[in-house]
């Protein structure tokens, strides 16, 4: 399912004293199956940005085309509903939407509200709870009794139940230690891989970003200032700090390298292992002259 | 987003009314309910009038928050109105149309009993208007302090108040998220039948609930151990101070009571 | 020097498990000091703040703050001697504005209204929050609210502040502001300080770490002794700092480092001197 921004503008409390214009000139296309990072500081219009992706909010201008879902500003959507399913939201501590007595329950809860049949749902809830990395034992607990990181996981396998093409990540990683936080990215990773689906990351982690996303979509104060790949977008690192944006450590490293030693690397090294690839090739070429 | 719909009856300023001390306001507010029913002639409505007007053009409110604030009630007033002139029957009769005679005792009747309510809803949202809830807060716990003797918990009572204060725009903002959460996941919240929509609700409020009481232990913890214990020997850094406007103030409404007692007929 | 909290041989077991969540934890915090306790969710590194500050009492073993034992009877007293700011910022907000959350704790204490107007604007000052003293806390960011919960435990005047996780929550920009202000209370203030926390940045800060794992110390030292332990720290679901990381796969590839660098300017630099030294060999 491709997504089309087009003049896209959002305000809030249009004709009141509190009118704020939270989005605008958003114009952004993404291909299905590709894995977009959304960055931006806090109240860069982010979050307005991904509550369109599934008409929770709806322009004040412009057009969001959602694969055959057209939403313009100023027409009334009635079926959301059907778009809902098609584009599962994570929110930010997933954790929190919680409600039913049992696991099996709550990751049912989605997929039933969009008419599949309790004992469809039911027959499947081992195959959602493996994608996120539970154990069929969690199945019959109360979600309050687990821990911080299974409850969160158990929230997202309740999106992932309802089997969208669109998987929106609003900082899922927020909160959870180092391991956690790798072994949440690693799963998204593979989840996009297994099961084709396009995948929109909001984060604050430009190591993140750099790791896994394609496409790399920068906000500052309601609008994009970045589109590009990673490779594109970390070639400018100054446009970056001067945006107050954090940098990824090999970035910077990369740059005191190219500094002290006079020299100039191909491409941005985006992991650890370009780093070092690009060092051994360094060293190998003194040794050969 | 919701915030400036809860919180936002306070009209920020630094006028005379803003100023004055919460009690003086409170007090002013409770004696001034009595005394709109000694008004009861053409001259005392219009002192009334004149002196609730004078208040209000002192607040330096614009006219504009007051008739947001009167909307809503405008057809009770016009409500009451009518009623009078339709069913009092005395004095002469101004004109008949289809069998239905209006008394120039009723259209004054009517007239006065609108106004009556008028005043006192003016003067009730001038309160709300210039005095932000926590003075509110403030103003009645030092009001109600005496009955402290008869252990009534008036501190305690207060800070609950305080707190829930503080706590309204989190938790509005915290319900916004859990709604926005579960219509992802295809809730309804505005259509469907009963049952489902029984289900939506439920999907809101289990979560609302258990952040808040989570909010609520985290906040005790935060207050034990910043040194909470009860009311006994807590030092006040809100104090009110009861200034000479204040005075001067409760003097005026003195001699407005006064006033309408002589002129009243 | 002069011991702050002494923790002797503590061990905590909540009611309903079998397993210590604590296990004969003992150390010392000293005038001054900047100590981090880290260790992945789990790890029962805020069972034991909860335990300093008396909200849990221990199974056994002993806790002295200012050389008071922590019990029944002294809660209140270590109270005032510790000042602790925890994980959610919206959860320990009390008061209404700024200054009314930054008064809350000087009520608490009796302190006379002068003395408190003073108080409130030195702790602002400190936390550099003096601009926003009549805001209301939904007009705040995450950063900006920790840093007046910092300031309404300075302006208890404690011994020691407690780090619970207080930077856990917020976005990059407010963990940094969070932390200047630390530093700066540490360096112009001297201030005590035990910070709980995963974040490397302030691991690297500390004076001393103290490594917690399945209820125990399994580690303590200085930052860089800490990071030594290299992979043993990431079993224990711990991040190593880049510059480390980077170290140790260089010395795989063979490029002969002769240690494990901390900070980026030390491993450049290396990698300088050796470039230079094999370049100069093959010139010749």
């Amino acid at each position: 399912m491709d997504i089309v921004f087009r003049d896209v503008e959002h305000r809030y409390q249009v004709n009141t004293p509190f009118e704020k214009r939270a989005l605008y000139d958003i114009h952004v296309d993404i291909r299905s199956g590709s894995y977009v990072a959304v960055i931006g500081h806090t109240g860069s219009g982010k979050s307005t940005f991904l509550q369109h992706l599934n008409g929770l909010l709806q322009p004040t201008k412009g057009t969001v085309h959602l694969g055959d879902y057209t939403i313009t500003a100023g027409k009334k959507e009635k079926q959301l509903k059907p778009l809902r399913k098609k584009v599962g939201i994570v929110f930010q501590f997933p954790e929190h939407q919680l409600f039913e007595e049992t696991v099996e329950k709550d990751i049912c809860f989605g997929p039933m509200n969009f008419g599949m049949k309790e004992e469809d749902a039911k027959a499947r809830v081992r195959e959602w709870l493996t994608l996120v990395g539970l154990s069929e034992d969690v199945r019959h607990k109360s979600p309050f009794a687990l821990s911080g990181g299974q409850m969160r996981r158990v929230a997202i396998a309740g999106v992932l139940a309802m089997e969208p093409e669109v998987l929106v990540l609003d900082e899922p990683t927020a909160g959870l230690d180092p391991r956690g936080r790798k072994e949440m990215m690693e799963m998204f990773a593979s989840l996009q891989q297994q099961k084709r689906m396009t995948i929109v990351l909001v984060t604050h982690s430009m190591e993140e970003a750099a790791r896994y996303a394609d496409e790399i979509i920068i906000m500052h104060q309601g609008t994009i200032v970045r589109r590009g790949t990673p490779e594109q977008i970390f070639r400018h690192v100054d446009d970056l700090l001067h945006l107050g944006l954090d940098v990824p450590e090999t970035i910077l490293f990369q740059r005191a390298i190219e500094q002290k030693f006079g020299v100039q690397f191909d491409a941005p090294c985006l992991t650890m292992e370009d780093i070092v690839q690009s060092l051994q090739m360094l060293f190998a070429r003194v040794k050969r002259t | 987003m919701m915030n400036s719909m809860i919180i936002g009856k306070y009209v920020p300023g630094d006028s005379l009314i803003h100023r004055l001390d919460p009690r003086t306001k409170l007090i002013m507010m409770f004696i001034y309910v009595f005394i709109v029913f000694l008004a009861n002639n053409g001259w005392t409505y219009g002192l009334l009038t004149c002196f609730t007007c004078a208040l209000f053009v002192l607040s330096r409110i614009p006219i504009t928050f007051m008739l947001k604030g009167l909307k809503p009630i405008l057809w009770v007033i016009v409500f009451t109105f009518l009623l009078h002139v339709l069913l009092t029957k005395e004095g002469h009769v101004v004109f008949q149309w289809f069998g239905i005679e209006v008394y120039d005792k009723g259209i004054q009747q009517g007239a006065f009993i609108s106004l009556r309510f008028l005043l006192l809803i003016v003067v009730t949202t001038l309160l709300t208007l210039t005095t932000t809830p926590i003075e509110v807060t403030d103003g009645m716990e030092s009001l109600l302090s005496p009955l402290k003797k008869w252990n009534i918990p008036v501190h305690e009572l207060a800070l609950m108040m305080s707190i829930s204060l503080r706590f309204i725009p989190t938790l509005m903002e915290e319900t916004e998220k859990i709604m926005k959460a579960q219509m992802a996941r295809g809730v309804d919240f505005s259509s469907g039948p009963l049952s489902e929509r029984m289900k939506a609700m439920t999907a809101l409020l289990v979560p609302l609930f258990i952040s808040a009481f989570k909010r609520a232990e985290e906040l005790a913890v935060a207050m034990e151990v910043r040194g909470y214990r009860g009311g006994n020997y807590r030092t006040k850094w809100r104090e009110l101070t009861w200034k000479r406007a204040d005075t001067v103030f409760m003097l005026l409404l003195t001699l407005l009571a006064i006033a309408l007692c002589l002129l009243r007929s | 020097m002069e011991v702050v909290v002494r923790v002797e041989d503590v061990s905590f077991q909540y009611a309903n498990e079998n397993i210590y969540a604590l296990q004969n934890i003992s150390f010392q915090v000293y005038k001054g000091e900047w100590v981090t306790i880290v260790g992945h969710n789990g790890s029962g590194k805020s069972t034991l703040a909860k335990l300093l500050i008396g909200l849990l009492p221990s199974t056994s073993g002993t806790i002295h703050v200012c050389g008071i034992p922590l019990n029944e009877e002294t809660v209140w007293d270590v109270r005032k001697r510790l000042g602790i700011v925890f994980q959610n910022p919206d959860n320990q907000f009390v008061g209404t504005t700024v200054q009314d959350d930054v008064a809350f704790g000087l009520e608490n204490q009796g302190i006379q209204k002068d003395e408190m107007s003073k108080r409130i604007n030195e702790a602002l000052k400190k936390v550099k929050m003096e601009d926003f003293i009549h805001h209301e806390p939904h007009r705040l960011s995450g950063g900006q609210k920790q840093r007046v919960a910092i300031a309404s435990a300075i302006a208890l005047q404690p011994n020691v502040i407690i780090l619970d996780e207080a930077t856990s929550m917020l976005d990059p920009s407010g963990k940094k502001e969070v932390l200047h202000v630390m530093e700066s209370l540490r360096r112009e203030h001297h201030m005590t300080v035990i910070s709980i926390t995963h974040d490397l940045n302030e691991v690297a800060k500390a004076d001393r770490v103290l490594v917690m794992n399945k209820g125990r110390i399994v580690l303590e030292g200085t930052p860089a002794h800490i990071f030594s332990y290299g992979s043993k720290l990431e079993q224990m679901g711990l991040d190593l700092p880049f510059s480390l990381q980077l170290s140790q796969q260089l010395k795989q590839k063979h490029i002969p480092l002769t240690m494990d660098h901390l900070n980026m300017e030390g491993l450049v630099s290396e990698l300088w001197t050796l470039y230079s030294a094999m370049s100069n060999t093959v010139t010749k």
